[in-house]
């Protein structure tokens, strides 16, 4: 009889519980904001858009266990999808961490370039896409994503499909996207040096944007003036590990910044750093 | 005949202390013939320690090179990639080899290699890893080497079945429930804490809750008590149930790749539901220091090596120890939805492990009691909901989905209270340098401590025996703890 009761209690918890956390999923589905998250991954990048249960995101770190605890947090718990990922270029620290990704979401598609590496990492990487049997989609000027919401992003770099798949400089073929939505914009440059900036802004391609994430982790070899001064940013976000090796950021770096009167933010220092969008017609604010 | 199996670990190096406990324990039996046993015992485990410790200094394959294939016998994760423990077809023997985190490298996967074998390097000053790796039959590292995959699943067939369920089962679960509450619930349902990143191992270690995540007696304990009531919801005859269990103990024990704190577990949990079975009721602390004893015959560095043997070995035995003293006393008056009852265990096993956990990491958790009054509890429901999940994984998808759900809720509530009391400042406290002598002289206190309770314990079963024709022990068995 005792055990009868408990079996009973039990089921009817289980069943509140279940109303309770779905009543939660109603509610927050309803939430119709969009936010911009710079995940804190230590020496790497990786940004996760984000509008309801939209999800895109930038580069994965290079570690993915953490990745996925940075995921968890900011993802609702009961979205198992990533609707797409896109590699920037395929070095480790913007890589890395995406292989443990597809154990644990599904992923709708993978934008990349065809640029390829030698390493492990980029291989297993590879393997996994094609076993997970996620699309691919090539990364050129003007491939357009569109979220429920209107917002929209587009891709600024490279301008035409990469000759050289084997080149040694990675980075040179970053990928380069900006989002726009109502009247914020953001500019994510993945780990692309000052040459091909200059390619950018020679082409008069309207970059200007108000959060620019700086090229290559703040090193001497991105963020040259002229391209600050084209995007024009009022937030820069610089996305680094707490006294990695390769001593990003540079000071020269900081410097040029600190001259156009930008905002800096570090992911080092801030953690995760959120902006939220709450509609359309409204400003993206920083939240900490 | 009894107190032979009981004494027998080769107690040479960690000083007295294991000893003497066991001696306290036993402190009914004759002790003239006690003493000789110590002796013999003795004797005996510095002849093994000794004979195994001249094996890992003379090192006699140092700078061999070795060229042949590989079988891996075993992977797990380190912080730059992975290690790998290779057995070498030809010569027989096991060598660690390191190897970037991808491609990644499992149970069975043959291996051709070359490479010099040198003796294992420690690091790091504060960890002994040779001795540490030297525990698991490991004497030396690959270096200069060069290997490549040339085939898998060229282990024992059914190890690798039984891996490859366990490796499905996990995927089950992080399908479905987000990180960190998925590494959390892979954690506490085979062992491991390996999924958690480095900040929130940080908050487990500084609230003392490293533990539900470790496999021991306790997690052990609670698969065995779901299984003997999965048993008779079968439709099984309790002694069929208990048989059930067993099996199902010793299925789980191999899951987990046979770490030594699941066998102690696995051990003791089997010696206890055979006995139940029997109808003859051991008491439990034969079954521990028994299983003790054997683990260390057949790998005598565990006892000073392996701390998670001595945490798990002398929090388990605290537990048994000093339970009967707190259930008499305490909690049949305040029985308050079984918390005194947790307080009551966590405590005992505390006090037992305290000096261990000073000595080897620098600090204790001043905090550990009340976390684990709070997380305790929910644990068995959690393990419970995650094992559903894995398992309706593998028939309909929908329905592990919304046991995650389910399920989230209890883990999440463990990661955030743990996170949250890890924040307080005085959640642990530093110590500087801890003494051996510190060390033994704690445990003296303590046995002398647990001999005045024993006393007093053993009149009061005296006269309650007569009152009620039942012992504690029995009631304490009946109740599976």
């Amino acid at each position: 009889m005792k055990n009868k009761r408990k079996i009973i209690y039990s089921l009817l918890i289980s069943i509140v519980a279940l109303a309770i956390i779905l009543a939660v999923l109603i509610f927050r589905s309803r939430d119709g904001g969009m936010s911009v998250v710079f995940l804190n991954v230590g020496q790497g990048d990786s940004i996760l858009i984000q509008h309801g249960s939209q999800q895109i995101l930038i580069d994965g770190g290079k570690d993915g266990k953490l990745l996925l605890e940075k995921l968890g947090k900011h993802i609702p718990f009961w979205d198992r999808k990533i609707e797409l990922i896109i590699e920037t270029h395929p070095d480790a620290d913007h890589i890395g961490g995406l292989i443990e990704i597809f154990r644990a979401y599904e992923i709708g598609s993978v934008m990349k370039t065809e640029m390829q590496s030698q390493s492990q990492t980029f291989k297993t990487l590879e393997d996994v896409i094609v076993k997970e049997k996620s699309e691919v989609i090539d990364a050129t000027h003007g491939v357009k994503i569109k979220f429920a919401n209107k917002a929209e992003a587009k891709v600024i770099f490279p301008f035409e499909e990469i000759v050289d798949v084997d080149a040694k400089d990675t980075n040179a073929a970053s990928v380069v996207l900006k989002l726009n939505y109502g009247e914020n914009s953001f500019l994510f440059t993945g780990d692309l040096p000052s040459e091909q900036e200059a390619e950018i802004v020679s082409n008069n391609i309207d970059i200007r944007s108000d959060v620019l994430k700086v090229g290559h982790h703040g090193s001497k070899y991105s963020s040259s003036a002229e391209f600050l001064q084209a995007v024009k940013p009022s937030d820069v976000i610089i996305s680094v590990g707490k006294n990695n090796s390769y001593g990003h950021p540079n000071q020269d770096v900081i410097q040029r910044l600190l001259k156009q009167g930008v905002n800096i933010f570090r992911t080092d220092e801030s953690g995760d750093i959120i902006y939220e969008c709450r509609d359309v017609a409204s400003r993206c604010l920083l939240q900490n | 005949m009894r107190s032979f199996f009981e004494i027998n670990p080769s107690f040479l190096f960690l000083l007295l202390i294991f000893s003497i406990i066991l001696l306290t324990i036993f402190h009914r039996n004759k002790y003239a013939a006690l003493a000789a046993f110590i002796f013999f015992t003795f004797s005996l485990g510095a002849w093994r320690v000794e004979s195994s410790l001249q094996k890992v200094n003379d090192a006699e394959h140092a700078g061999k090179i070795f060229e042949g294939a590989a079988l891996v016998i075993k992977s797990s994760e380190s912080s730059f990639g992975q290690n790998l423990i290779i057995e070498l077809q030809q010569e027989k023997m096991n060598l660690l080899l390191q190897v970037p985190a991808y491609p990644i490298f499992k149970y069975g996967d043959l291996l051709k290699v070359a490479c010099r074998a040198e003796r294992i390097e420690n690091k790091d000053a504060e960890f002994d890893y040779r001795m540490y790796m030297a525990k698991e039959g490991i004497l030396y590292s690959c270096e200069d080497k060069k290997f490549e995959k040339v085939g898998e699943n060229k282990g024992n067939i059914f190890l690798s079945g039984i891996f490859d369920i366990r490796d499905l089962l996990e995927e089950n679960i992080k399908k479905v429930i987000p990180s960190p509450e998925e590494a959390l619930a892979g954690g506490i349902l085979f062992g491991g804490s390996g999924g958690l990143s480095k900040e929130i191992q940080n908050d487990f270690s500084r609230t003392g809750m490293t533990h539900i995540v470790a496999v021991s007696g306790y997690n052990v304990t609670i698969i065995a008590e779901y299984l003997i009531l999965l048993g008779i919801a079968l439709g099984l005859w309790r002694r069929q149930a208990i048989w059930f269990a067993l099996f199902g103990i010793v299925m789980f024990v191999i899951m987990i790749g046979l770490p030594a704190s699941a066998v102690r577990a696995g051990v003791m949990s089997g010696i206890l539901l055979w006995a139940m079975k029997n109808g003859r009721l051991a008491s439990s602390e034969n079954a521990i220091i028994l299983a003790g004893a054997i683990m260390l015959y057949i790998n005598p560095f565990l006892l000073r090596w392996d701390i998670g043997f001595q945490l798990s070995f002398l929090a388990t035995l605290g537990i048994v120890v000093s339970s009967p003293f707190w259930e008499k006393s305490f909690i049949k008056k305040h029985r308050a939805l079984g918390i005194s009852e947790t307080i009551a265990l966590s405590l005992s096993a505390q006090i037992f492990v305290l000096p261990i956990i000073a000595y080897n990491f620098h600090m204790t958790s001043l905090i550990s009691l009340l976390a684990n009054v709070l997380i305790l509890p929910i644990v068995p429901i959690s393990m419970l909901l995650v094992f559903l999940v894995a398992i309706t994984g593998f028939i309909f998808a929908p329905l592990s989905l919304a046991l995650a759900w389910l399920a989230y809720l209890p883990l999440y509530y463990e990661i955030h209270i743990i996170h949250i009391m890890a924040q307080f400042r005085w959640a642990s406290v530093e110590i500087e340098k801890v003494s051996v002598s510190f060390v033994v002289f704690y445990y003296l206190i303590l046995i002398g401590v647990i001999i005045r309770m024993k006393k007093i314990q053993e009149c009061k079963k005296q006269i309650e025996k007569q009152m009620f024709g039942k012992d504690a022990l029995t009631d304490r068995i009946s109740k599976g703890k």
